[in-house]
């Protein structure tokens, strides 16, 4: 109001009315003012007491009357007056409305003013609405503003909540695996402005029996134990290169960066980690104690990748895992670098196998006496194009952890009886094949049909086909024994390989001929325990592998079952096996195992 | 509070109307969006005279808080505060004791973040984004034990904000929890939709509100009286909104029931 009287033109106190109308007028104002009142009153919410806002306006009423015959005449009074009426609250255009009506309906009646004023009045109240609608209109638009800027604010909070949520572990509130690549990252980017240097070692905790606390005592008590093992890191850890992460429900991870001129306590700082998780907590007044798997990494802070970080710290928990009770294993580059070969071997095989990529090599087997080729073993290669020819032995430990078993013992069944058929072709009487089954093939019951399709497919007679049953399978499986009746049914010769470093006993020997098995084959440690010149390599027991591999013969052939000796590897080994009447003998003196068309032309 | 957030974090999504910004357009403001307009103006049609029922209502907080500071009272916590128009608690409070100390406490993200700049240079009051429904959400924050002095009494303010508390989230557990959190001599003020004798308009907008995310639930003035269950209620108990101490007499109106909204204060014994 104040800075409504002093907008008042200057020597406007001499243009007032003679004094002695003043109380009177003092009398009239009231009344218009307190009228005013009344009809304004329930159009907007105001904050003032009614007799505050009777005042104001009061001395608005005051403003326009002496605005009606001040000389000279100042319209843009009434402007102000508009703005003041919107400032007190009275905004609502209802306000406006029985404003305007009650100033031309009454003013210069309550007022005593002579009609002459009526043009001024005119103008007057286009003032009033004027300020009136300018001041809300700028209210208004500030108010939207202020929403507006408000909503955005909301908006941006929930969004920045709903991100740091992602990145956290709602358990426990510590960061999750993203949580901690993130906060990683921004180390890195320290580390690149050559704010820090030094190593990163992280330790990676992967708590190995929650699975019992939860089963045992419930989730919720996991949860609480969870909760108590996070407080312990992240009181323990609280230095501004420290990091402290929850990645999996068990898992969580300690990381710091070791400068280079604070000595290298970080490691075992960091194992100490392993302590705080398997010290016992209390929950609702039951000890629980954990155990712990722990891996630890370390490399350059400059070259560290969060994400290979966590995999290469998650590799190490789990061979402390193998290792037992609370171990802790160190990441090896060299080991990780054989299993992730294995493990993209096992991931290539189930291709290379389909594709045909696995070749056949013949390893042959001969008749000592004559040093004929009565037969040649099968054995796969796999010419792998990054990590070179896997071997026999490691194709077929990849197929056994893989399952793939059966379909690489089908696939080299085809291919070998395809060779033979083509051999049969080009010789007219071929040595055999001999093609390794798996176990899984022998407790399959579809197996025989699935030997003689391929026989049949393939033009190969049964007699040009063995088999060779490993007994490492369970000989005593009555699935396994009516396979080996049903291929030996077909025709196809059944020899029994790796005896007696399996499962059977020697009682069970005496039964092999009834379940169509034609022969056995004695794997390489029987002369393997001779020695190369054939004179026992244990001095304690000259002469005694020699009497168990001449016995085991001798069985075999009062059984009437064939007996082929492997791994001969010397002339002393060839005379040996000769003077002890095997049937057949197999091993690098012989020959190595060869593709096939080094093979073909050894046979021609 | 513990440092791990168990609240999954307000999504804000303005093209849901929101009770706050509607209560604001019923008191003629502009601080909401069209999307609040469009509803309010449907309430408006089944409650013609809403806005005077809002203006009542809002009479009622200022009555209502200067009683409490002609009964000494120093700080107040103002639950479901909602958009902080023009004479909010803390402009009346401040006025009269420069050093009282208003908490205000709302579960609408906006309305929050609003009270913030609003509030931005006033170190005596201050914001808190709670649910009532979560009475720890309001019981544990930080800001209520750090600007409100809990061993003097407090002015507890749940004005036209209980009927969006439905009755299976048991409004009274906070306000018992605030009893006996709070020093004899706090107060309480509760006004209230009751929909008692307008039925139909009543129902018609509880239809309205159904689809936005405060339905309405009326309590009659018998259950706002069991909401003041340990509390003395001062005089003239349990009454519609504009009999409430009235300053002055015409304010009651012919028919202060057509309000439906009950009102009332209790102090704790």
């Amino acid at each position: 109001m104040s800075s409504m009287r002093q907008g008042r033109p200057a020597g406007r106190t001499q243009d007032r009315q003679p004094g002695e109308q003043r109380g009177e007028a003092a009398v009239d104002l009231a009344i218009f003012a307190w009228e005013w009142t009344r009809v304004v009153a329930g159009t907007s919410w105001v904050t003032e007491d009614r007799t505050v806002v009777a005042d104001r306006l009061t001395r608005l009423t005051s403003a326009l009357a002496d605005a009606l015959t001040a000389e000279p005449f100042a319209p843009e009074v009434g402007i102000e007056v508009g703005e003041a009426l919107v400032r007190i609250g009275y905004a609502a255009p209802d306000a406006l409305a029985r404003t305007v009506t009650l100033l031309q309906q009454r003013l210069r009646a309550d007022l005593g003013l002579p009609a002459a004023v009526d043009d001024r009045l005119a103008q007057l109240v286009g003032a009033v609405c004027l300020g009136f609608t300018r001041a809300l209109r700028s209210r208004t638009l500030d108010e939207q503003e202020s929403i507006r800027v408000s909503a955005v604010r909301a908006w941006q909070r929930a969004e920045t909540a709903l991100r740091e949520q992602a990145m956290r572990n709602p358990l426990t509130g510590l960061p999750n695996r993203s949580g901690f690549a993130h906060d990683l990252g921004q180390l890195a980017a320290q580390v690149s402005q050559g704010a820090i240097d030094g190593t990163v070692t992280a330790c990676l905790l992967a708590i190995t029996d929650l699975p019992s606390v939860d089963h045992d005592a419930g989730r919720d008590v996991g949860d609480a134990v969870l909760r108590v093992l996070a407080d312990r890191l992240r009181t323990r850890f609280t230095g501004p290169t420290e990091f402290v992460a929850h990645l999996g429900r068990d898992e969580f991870i300690v990381a710091a960066v070791d400068q280079p001129d604070a000595g290298d306590a970080t490691g075992p700082r960091l194992a100490s980690a392993q302590e705080l998780i398997t010290a016992p907590v209390t929950v609702d007044g039951r000890r629980y104690a954990v155990s712990v798997a722990t891996g630890l990494v370390a490399r350059p802070a400059q070259r560290t990748d969060a994400v290979q970080l966590l995999r290469d710290a998650d590799r190490a928990a789990s061979w402390a895992r193998s290792q037992g009770r609370d171990s802790i294993a160190i990441f090896d580059r060299d080991r990780e670098a054989r299993e992730r070969c294995e493990r993209e071997l096992a991931a290539d095989l189930p291709d290379a196998i389909e594709q045909g990529r696995l070749t056949a090599h013949y390893q042959p087997i001969v008749v000592p006496d004559t040093r004929d080729v009565a037969a040649l073993e099968v054995l796969a290669r796999w010419p792998h194009p990054r990590h070179g020819t896997v071997p026999p032995a490691q194709i077929v430990r990849l197929a056994e952890h893989g399952g793939l078993t059966r379909v690489l013992g089908r696939s080299m069944l085809r291919r070998a009886c395809e060779q033979a058929r083509a051999w049969l072709s080009d010789l007219g009487s071929p040595p055999l094949v001999s093609v390794n089954m798996f176990p899984a093939q022998l407790t399959d019951p579809h197996t025989p049909g699935t030997v003689t399709e391929v026989l049949e497919q393939t033009g190969l007679p049964p007699s040009s086909l063995q088999l060779e049953i490993s007994e490492r399978t369970v000989l005593s499986d009555r699935r396994v024994l009516r396979t080996m009746a049903d291929l030996a049914a077909l025709g196809v010769l059944v020899v029994v390989d790796d005896f007696g470093t399996g499962q059977a006993n020697v009682a069970q020997l005496a039964e092999l001929p009834d379940h169509g098995v034609h022969g056995i084959k004695l794997p390489k440690d029987f002369l393997a325990r001779v020695g190369p010149d054939g004179t026992a390599c244990h001095a304690t027991t000259p002469g005694r592998a020699v009497q168990v591999l001449a016995s085991t013969i001798d069985l075999a052939h009062q059984l009437a079952l064939r007996v082929t000796v492997e791994g001969v590897e010397t002339e002393r080994h060839h005379q040996l096996i000769q003077s002890l009447g095997a049937d057949l003998a197999q091993g690098w003196f012989y020959g190595h195992p060869a593709a096939s068309d080094v093979t073909s032309q050894h046979l021609r | 509070m513990g440092v791990v957030p168990e609240w999954v974090p307000d999504t804000v999504d303005l093209s849901k109307p929101s009770a706050a910004r509607m209560y604001d357009y019923y008191l003629g403001g502009a601080h909401n969006f069209a999307v609040d307009r469009a509803l309010a103006s449907k309430v408006l049609e089944v409650f013609p005279d809403g806005q005077l029922i809002a203006q009542a209502n809002r009479a009622f907080l200022h009555r209502a808080v200067r009683f409490m500071l002609d009964q000494g009272v120093r700080q107040f916590l103002d639950i479901g505060s909602g958009i902080p128009t023009v004479g909010n608690v803390h402009e009346i409070a401040q006025q009269a004791e420069p050093t009282a100390r208003v908490l205000y406490v709302d579960h609408d993200p906006v309305a929050v973040a609003h009270s913030e700049l609003l509030l931005a240079d006033n170190p005596s009051a201050a914001v808190v984004q709670a649910d009532l429904r979560r009475p720890a959400e309001i019981l544990e924050a930080r800001e209520l034990h750090e600007l409100l002095d809990l061993s003097e009494p407090v002015g507890v303010l749940m004005i036209a904000v209980l009927h969006f508390v439905g009755h299976e989230d048991r409004p009274e557990v906070l306000i018992d929890r605030l009893r006996d959190m709070l020093v004899p001599g706090s107060f309480l003020a509760i006004s209230h939709g009751t929909g008692e004798g307008r039925a139909a308009a009543a129902s018609e907008l509880k239809e309205i509100y159904r689809s936005t995310a405060t339905p309405v639930t009326y309590r009659t003035r018998a259950q706002v009286r069991d909401l003041f269950d340990g509390w003395d209620v001062v005089e003239p108990g349990v009454v519609w909104v504009p009999q409430w101490r009235p300053d002055w007499p015409d304010e009651v109106g012919e028919d202060p029931a057509s309000t439906v909204v009950a009102a009332a204060v209790g102090r704790k014994p």
